[in-house]
C-alpha cells in the first residue's frame, strides 16, 4: 500500500473540489498538510457547503465570504484533525477571531470565547510532548461584518507564530482508523498514515474512484464433469475438479483481493451486495459461474441498483438458484404453474421487504398494524411476468426452450414460452396481455424499483454492512434520500449512497456513538482484520477453510437468507444484530482458536496442491520492537486494530499479561498482546 | 448443586486447565450425590428437529385409498415430476382416520417405528393467529399470520408460536424458563443446540449453549504455565470490561459461557467410551452427527445432573422449488434413518420413554406443482413426533382435503389453512415435558384462542 502514499485527492462529498498540497513521508515521520476544514452556510454548523484541507488557519475574509456558495455573514467553520508537538513544553495557543471561537487540543478545551465580538485574541495553554500527535478541533462562527480567524502557537524559546502546515494533519489517528474499519478489510499502519495525511473525505473519494481488482474469467466447463477432469493429490497443476467444479478458486481470489487489492471499499460494498443478492455454491458451484457473478457485483458496486437488478435477474446463476431459468408459462392443462421462487425472494429480500416502510426505514403502521407490501396475487403476477427465459445459448448452439446449462452471459428469452395473460404487480400495476418476455421483465423491475421501500430497505442494509446494525431512523432517512435522488435526479446511484453513508455524522462523529452502536464483525471481516492488522499475508487457503468453521462458508450461503438473516435480533431484545445469528458458544470458541492459530504459528503451511501457495502468517516484528515498552506495544495495537478505542482498563489488563511473559522473549510478548486484542469482545465489534 | 459459577471462576482466577479439572470434579461430585435419584426415573428431554426450507409434507404422507390417491395424482401428475407412485408408498392405517395412507418410500425406518407404535403424525398443523376457515381467509374476516409464505417469518412463527408482532423468544426457551426449577438448582444451560442459534431455544433469561456437531469444543493454546495463566486471566478480565456497550457485552457473555461450559461438554461429546456411538457409525449426514451428540449428552446426563433438557437440531434443503423428487427423497431418508437410529439409541440407554423427538418446518408446500418439477411455499403441513411416551401409530388433527380450491385451500394452488395451530402442538409437548397448566399461558400466550391444549399424542402417565 506504499504506493498510495503521496497521492492527495481532495474532493468534497457533494462534489465541491478543492486543491490541497501534497504531503510526503520523510524519515518515517509524516509531514503535515493542514487541517480538515468544513464550511457551513449557517452559524451553527448546518448546511455543509465546502469540505477541504486548509494548510494553516490564517484568514481575513473582510466582509466577504470564504466561498461563493456561502453567505458573507452567518457562516461557520470547523477545523479538525491533529497537531504534532515539536518540543516537550507547555504550549500557548492563540486565536485571533471575529466572531466566536473555541479550541480543543487533546480533548481539552483550551480556548472558549464563543461570542459575538470584534477581532480579539484569546489564549490558552496545554503541556505537549515532542513528536506526539494530538487531536485538535477549532470551531468558529461569523455573525456579520468583518470576519477574521487565525490560529497560532508559542512555547518557551519559540515566539508566537501561525501554526505551520507541517505540524497539522486533517485526521486524527482514531478518525483514520474508524473510517478504515468501515471501508477496508482492516487498517494497516500504512493506510493509517495515508488517511491521516489526506483526510477522511478525500480517502472516501479516493476509494470510490479505485478501479476494480476483481476476478479472472475462469474457463468454461460443461455442467457434467469430463471423466478426465480430476484431482491428483498434491499436484497443483492437476486439480481440474476442485478448480472448476467448486468455488475454491473464487474463494481464494476473494481473500487475495481483500488482503492486497487497493479497491478496498469497492470490495466491501460488493461483498455486502453478495449478501443482499444471495446465490449459493450449494446449488451453483462452477468456478466460472461464481467468478462471473462476483465480478459483476464488484464492477457494479458503485453503479446503479436498477442496473444491478437487471443483471442479477438475467444472470443464469441467479436463474438457477431461484428457478427463474426455464420458468415455463403455465402448462396447457394448467396443472403446472410458473415458479414463484425468484419473484417472492426478489420482493422480500432484494428490493422492498414484506412490509411498507417510511423513508427512515421504520414500518408504516395503519391502526397500529403493518401494511403488507404484496400478497400472493402479486407474487404470482411477477412469477408469470418472469416466464420464458432459459440459459444463454452455448456458442455454436441453437436456442431451444430449455437450453443446456450455461452460466456465461445473460439468460435468453425463448419465443412462445412467455405467459401472455395480464399480470398484477405492485400498487395495482397490471402488465397488459402481450407476448413480450423482455418488456414484461423490464416493466416488472421498473414497477419494483419505483416502490417507496427500495431506498430505505437497501440503504439500511448497506449501512448495516458498513457501519452499524442499528442506524437511527434519521441516518437511514438521510441515506435513503440520496438513494432516491443523487442530486442529479438519479435514483439508485450506489456511489452516492455509499458516500452518504460514510460521510454521515453517525458514521463519523464518535460523540454520536450510542451503547447499541456498531456491528459484530462477521467471520470473514474478523479474520481479515486480524491478518492485515498484524502485517500478515495469506493466499486465502486457510482463511477459506476457517470461514466455514466460523459459519460463514464463503459463497456457500445455506439459503437465500444469507449466512445470517438481515432481520436477526439480539436474543431477548428488539435490536437488530444480523451477524449474531452465527455468533454462539461454538463459533465463539472457534474465533478464539483461529486467533491462536495465526498468532502462535510462524507460518500456516502452504497447501502443496495450490499453485503459488504462500500459506498464511502474521508478522509481529513491529510489536516485538516495542517489547521493552509494553504500553507502546499495546498502543500500536490500539491504533491499528481498534481505532484508538481501547479503554485504559483494557490496556492495563493486556499490559499486565504481557509483563508476565519472559522479558527476553520478544515474540512471546508480542504474541500475548496480539492474542488478547484479537480475541477480545471489544475487537469483535466494529464501532 | 450449582456446578459452574462463572463469576466464581473469575474471582478465583483459575487457569484453563485447572478450571476444566475443577468443572469435571464438580460434575463427578454431582454424579455421586444424585445418581440414585437420576437413574431415568425423572429425566425428560425434548429433541426438536427443524426441517429448514419448508418440507413438502404432501409428499411425506400420501393418501393410498384409490380415489384419494387419484385425486392427488390428478394434481401431482407424473408429468409434473413430483408424483410419488402409489405402489411405492409405505402403507399405514391410522385408526383415527380409518383409511390407508402411506409414508414416502424413502422413510422405511420411521415406518417401522410407526408400526411399533413409537411414531405419530400431527396433521395439517401450522401458524395461526386464531382459528380460520377458507371463507374467513378469503373475506379477510380473521387475522392472518404476518407475512404468510415467507421463509423467515414462518420459521420465526413456528419457533415462537406467535404469529404476529416481532417475537423475541421461542417456545423452547420459554419452556426452559418455567421449568428451570425442575433442574434442582443446577445452573447448567437447559437448552443445547447442535445446529446454531435459533429462535425456538431463545429465552430472555437464559442463553442456550451451542455445541458443534463435529470436532472438538474448547479453547486451544493454554498450558498451565504462569505466562499462560496470566494471559488467560487477562482474557477473562477483558470479558468483564466495556459492559456498557451492548454488542461488546453480548459477545463477551457468549465467549465467557463458551470457555466455561466447553470444558464440561467436550469430554462428553468426544468421549470414546460411549455405548451408542457405533450405532451411528455409517451415518455421515449432518442430522445424524447432531443426533449422535445429543444421544451422547443424554447418555452422560448424570454428569450434568440435569433432569430436564431441550435440544435443537436441524436439517436444511427442503425448499424444493425445483428437482424436488430427488432432493426430498434424500432428505427424508436422512431424517428417517437419523431419527430411527436416535430412537434406538435412547432405547439402549433405557430412556426411550423419557425422550421425545418432534419436527418443525417453515411451512408445507403447494399441492400444485411449479415449473421445474418443484413446489412453492404454502402453509399447513404434517409433523412427526417420536418417542417411547408417544401414542404412536396414529394421526392427530384433521386430515386436509387435498383439492385445489377445496375447503382447506387458502387459494387455488393447494396451500392448506392449518386446522391445528402450532400453539396446540407445542402445548401438548410442553405439558409432557413438565410445564404446568398454570405456566402454559407464559409459554404459549395465544393458546386459549384454540379449542384444545392437548392433542392427545402422548401416553397418559
Amino acid at each position: 500500500m506504499k504506493a498510495l502514499l503521496g497521492i492527495v485527492v481532495v474532493a468534497h462529498p457533494l462534489g465541491f473540489g478543492a486543491g490541497a498540497p501534497v504531503a510526503k513521508a520523510q524519515g518515517g515521520l509524516l509531514t503535515g498538510v493542514g487541517l480538515q476544514a468544513q464550511y457551513f452556510d449557517s452559524k451553527n454548523f448546518n448546511d455543509l457547503k465546502v469540505s477541504r484541507i486548509d494548510p494553516t488557519v490564517d484568514f481575513d475574509f473582510g466582509a466577504l465570504s470564504p466561498d461563493p456558495t456561502i453567505n458573507g455573514d452567518t457562516f461557520s467553520i470547523r477545523w479538525t484533525g491533529a497537531i504534532r508537538a515539536e518540543a516537550t513544553a507547555t504550549h500557548t495557543f492563540y486565536t485571533l477571531s471575529d466572531d466566536g471561537v473555541r479550541l480543543w487540543v487533546n480533548g481539552v478545551q483550551v480556548i472558549d470565547n464563543y461570542t459575538i465580538h470584534t477581532a480579539t485574541e484569546n489564549i490558552g495553554t496545554i503541556a505537549l510532548v515532542a513528536g506526539k500527535v494530538y487531536d485538535l478541533k477549532l470551531e468558529y462562527f461569523e455573525q456579520s461584518g468583518p470576519a477574521v480567524i487565525r490560529l497560532s502557537w508559542s512555547r518557551p524559546g519559540f515566539e508566537k507564530a501561525v501554526i505551520p502546515q507541517t505540524a497539522l494533519f486533517p485526521a486524527t489517528r482514531a478518525e483514520a482508523g474508524r473510517v478504515l474499519a468501515q471501508t477496508t478489510w482492516g487498517a494497516t499502519e500504512a493506510l493509517l498514515d495515508h488517511v491521516q495525511q489526506i483526510g477522511v473525505p478525500a480517502w472516501i473519494e479516493e476509494q470510490l474512484a479505485k478501479p476494480t481488482t476483481g476476478y479472472p474469467v475462469y474457463p468454461y466447463y460443461p455442467i457434467t464433469r469430463p471423466a478426465d477432469c480430476i484431482n491428483v493429490t498434491g499436484d497443483p497443476n492437476q486439480q481440474c475438479s476442485r478448480d472448476n467444479y467448486s468455488l475454491f478458486q473464487v474463494q481464494l481470489k476473494f481473500f487475495q483481493n481483500a488482503m492486497n487489492g487497493e479497491d478496498q471499499l469497492r470490495q466491501r460494498v460488493a461483498f455486502a451486495l453478495s449478501q443482499i443478492l444471495v446465490v449459493s455454491g450449494n446449488e451453483v458451484a462452477m468456478a466460472y459461474a461464481g467468478g462471473d457473478w462476483n465480478q459483476m457485483l464488484t464492477v457494479n458496486a458503485f453503479g446503479n441498483y436498477r442496473s444491478i437488478l437487471q443483471e442479477v435477474t438475467l444472470n443464469p446463476v441467479m436463474g438457477r438458484y431461484l428457478d427463474m431459468v426455464n420458468n415455463d408459462k403455465p402448462s396447457a392443462n394448467g396443472t403446472i404453474q410458473p415458479n414463484e421462487n425468484y419473484s417472492r425472494e426478489l420482493l422480500q429480500l432484494f428490493t422492498i421487504g414484506t412490509e411498507r416502510l417510511n423513508l427512515d426505514g421504520t414500518r408504516v403502521l395503519v391502526d397500529g398494524a403493518p401494511v403488507p407490501t404484496y400478497g400472493q396475487t402479486e407474487v404470482e403476477g411477477f412469477a408469470h411476468a418472469f416466464t420464458g427465459w432459459t440459459y444463454p445459448t452455448i456458442p455454436g448452439g441453437t436456442l431451444i426452450r430449455h437450453n443446456p446449462t450455461n452460466y456465461r452471459g445473460p439468460m435468453e428469452a425463448f419465443p412462445g414460452n412467455h405467459d401472455t395473460e395480464p399480470k398484477t404487480l405492485l400498487n395495482g400495476w397490471v402488465l397488459p396481455a402481450r407476448d413480450d418476455a423482455v418488456a414484461d421483465l423490464n416493466d416488472a423491475l421498473d414497477n419494483i424499483f419505483i416502490h417507496q421501500n427500495v431506498a430505505p430497505f437497501i440503504s439500511q442494509r448497506l449501512i448495516q454492512h458498513l457501519v452499524t446494525s442499528n442506524p437511527s431512523p434519521a441516518f437511514v432517512a438521510r441515506v435513503a434520500t440520496v438513494f432516491n435522488d443523487n442530486g442529479a435526479g438519479v435514483k439508485g446511484d450506489l456511489a452516492a449512497v455509499v458516500r452518504a453513508i460514510l460521510n454521515d455524522p453517525e458514521a463519523r462523529d464518535t460523540t454520536m456513538l450510542t451503547a447499541q452502536a456498531g456491528k459484530l464483525k462477521e467471520p470473514v471481516l474478523l479474520m481479515l482484520n486480524i491478518v492485515r492488522g498484524l502485517n500478515g499475508q495469506s493466499d486465502g487457503v486457510y482463511l477459506r477453510s476457517q470461514a466455514s468453521t466460523l459459519s460463514q462458508n464463503l459463497f456457500y450461503s445455506p439459503s437465500v437468507f444469507n449466512y445470517y438473516p438481515p432481520d436477526y435480533r439480539l436474543a431477548g431484545t428488539t435490536l437488530l444484530a444480523p451477524e449474531f445469528a452465527i455468533m454462539n458458544s461454538s463459533t465463539a470458541i472457534s474465533r478464539s482458536n483461529f486467533v491462536n492459530s495465526v498468532v502462535y504459528t510462524t507460518l500456516i503451511a502452504p497447501d502443496p496442491s495450490v499453485l503459488g501457495a504462500t500459506g498464511t502468517s502474521v508478522n509481529l516484528a513491529n510489536l516485538q520492537a516495542l517489547a521493552g515498552d509494553t504500553a507502546a506495544m499495546v498502543e500500536k495495537l490500539n491504533e491499528v486494530m481498534m481505532n484508538g478505542s481501547m479503554s485504559q482498563a483494557m490496556k492495563d489488563a493486556i499490559i499486565t499479561a504481557v509483563n508476565a511473559q519472559s522479558s527476553t522473549d520478544t515474540l512471546a510478548r508480542a504474541r500475548c498482546a496480539a492474542y488478547l486484542v484479537a480475541t477480545s469482545s471489544q475487537f469483535q465489534v466494529q464501532r | 448443586m450449582i456446578i459452574l459459577n462463572r463469576r466464581g471462576f473469575l474471582k478465583r482466577g483459575c487457569d484453563a486447565l485447572a478450571m476444566a479439572a475443577f468443572a469435571r470434579s464438580l460434575g463427578m461430585l454431582n454424579f455421586a450425590t444424585t445418581a440414585s435419584a437420576q437413574s431415568g426415573s425423572d429425566y425428560k428431554a425434548l429433541v426438536c428437529i427443524f426441517m429448514f426450507g419448508g418440507n413438502d409434507a404432501n409428499n411425506m404422507i400420501i393418501p393410498h385409498e384409490q380415489a384419494e390417491y387419484d385425486a392427488y395424482a390428478a394434481v401431482r401428475t407424473t408429468a409434473s415430476g413430483i408424483n410419488i407412485a402409489r405402489d411405492t408408498l409405505l402403507q399405514i392405517r391410522p385408526p383415527s382416520l380409518n383409511r390407508q395412507l402411506g409414508f414416502h418410500p424413502s422413510m422405511p425406518h420411521l415406518h417401522r417405528l410407526w408400526n411399533r407404535g413409537n411414531v405419530a403424525i400431527v396433521s395439517n398443523v401450522g401458524t395461526l393467529v386464531e382459528p380460520m376457515t377458507r371463507a374467513q381467509y378469503l373475506a379477510n374476516t380473521a387475522i392472518k399470520p404476518a407475512s404468510l409464505f415467507s421463509h423467515s417469518d414462518q420459521q420465526n412463527q413456528w419457533q415462537a408460536s406467535l404469529s404476529e408482532g416481532l417475537p423475541g423468544t421461542g417456545w423452547g426457551g420459554r419452556m426452559a424458563d418455567v421449568t428451570w426449577p425442575q433442574n434442582g438448582g443446577v445452573n447448567f444451560p437447559m437448552v443445547l443446540s447442535v445446529a446454531g442459534n435459533n429462535l425456538f431455544a431463545t429465552s430472555a433469561a437464559h442463553e442456550m449453549l451451542n455445541v458443534p456437531s463435529t470436532g472438538t469444543f474448547g479453547l486451544r493454546g493454554f498450558s498451565s504455565s504462569a505466562a499462560n495463566t496470566a494471559r488467560f486471566n487477562a482474557m477473562q478480565t477483558l470479558l468483564s470490561q466495556d459492559a456498557d456497550k451492548t454488542l461488546v457485552a453480548r459477545s463477551a457473555g457468549t465467549i465467557d459461557q463458551a470457555i466455561d461450559y466447553s470444558t464440561v461438554i467436550d469430554p462428553i461429546v468426544n468421549s470414546t467410551s460411549s455405548t451408542i456411538e457405533k450405532m451411528f457409525a455409517k451415518q455421515s449426514a449432518s442430522l445424524s452427527r447432531q443426533l449422535l451428540r445429543v444421544a451422547k449428552i443424554i447418555e452422560r446426563r448424570e454428569t450434568l445432573g440435569l433432569k430436564r433438557q431441550i435440544f435443537f437440531c436441524s436439517i436444511g434443503g427442503f425448499d424444493t422449488h425445483n428437482g424436488q423428487a430427488t432432493a426430498q427423497a434424500s432428505l427424508l431418508q436422512q431424517l428417517s434413518l437419523g431419527m430411527k437410529t436416535f430412537y434406538d439409541a435412547t432405547e439402549k440407554l433405557g430412556v426411550a420413554s423419557r425422550v421425545t423427538t418432534f419436527t418443525l418446518s417453515d411451512f408445507g408446500r403447494t399441492l400444485q406443482p411449479a415449473a421445474g418439477a418443484g413446489t412453492d411455499h404454502a402453509w399447513g403441513s404434517h409433523q412427526i413426533v417420536m418417542g417411547g411416551a408417544v401414542r404412536g401409530g396414529d394421526v392427530y388433527g384433521a386430515w386436509p382435503t387435498l383439492a385445489l380450491g377445496g375447503p382447506d385451500d387458502s387459494g387455488s394452488e393447494g396451500r392448506w389453512i392449518p386446522t391445528t395451530a402450532v400453539d396446540q402442538y407445542a402445548a401438548t409437548i410442553a405439558q409432557w415435558y413438565g410445564v404446568s397448566t398454570s405456566d402454559l399461558p407464559t409459554v404459549l400466550p395465544n393458546l386459549n384462542r384454540f379449542a384444545s391444549s392437548d392433542l392427545g399424542f402422548f401416553v397418559v402417565e
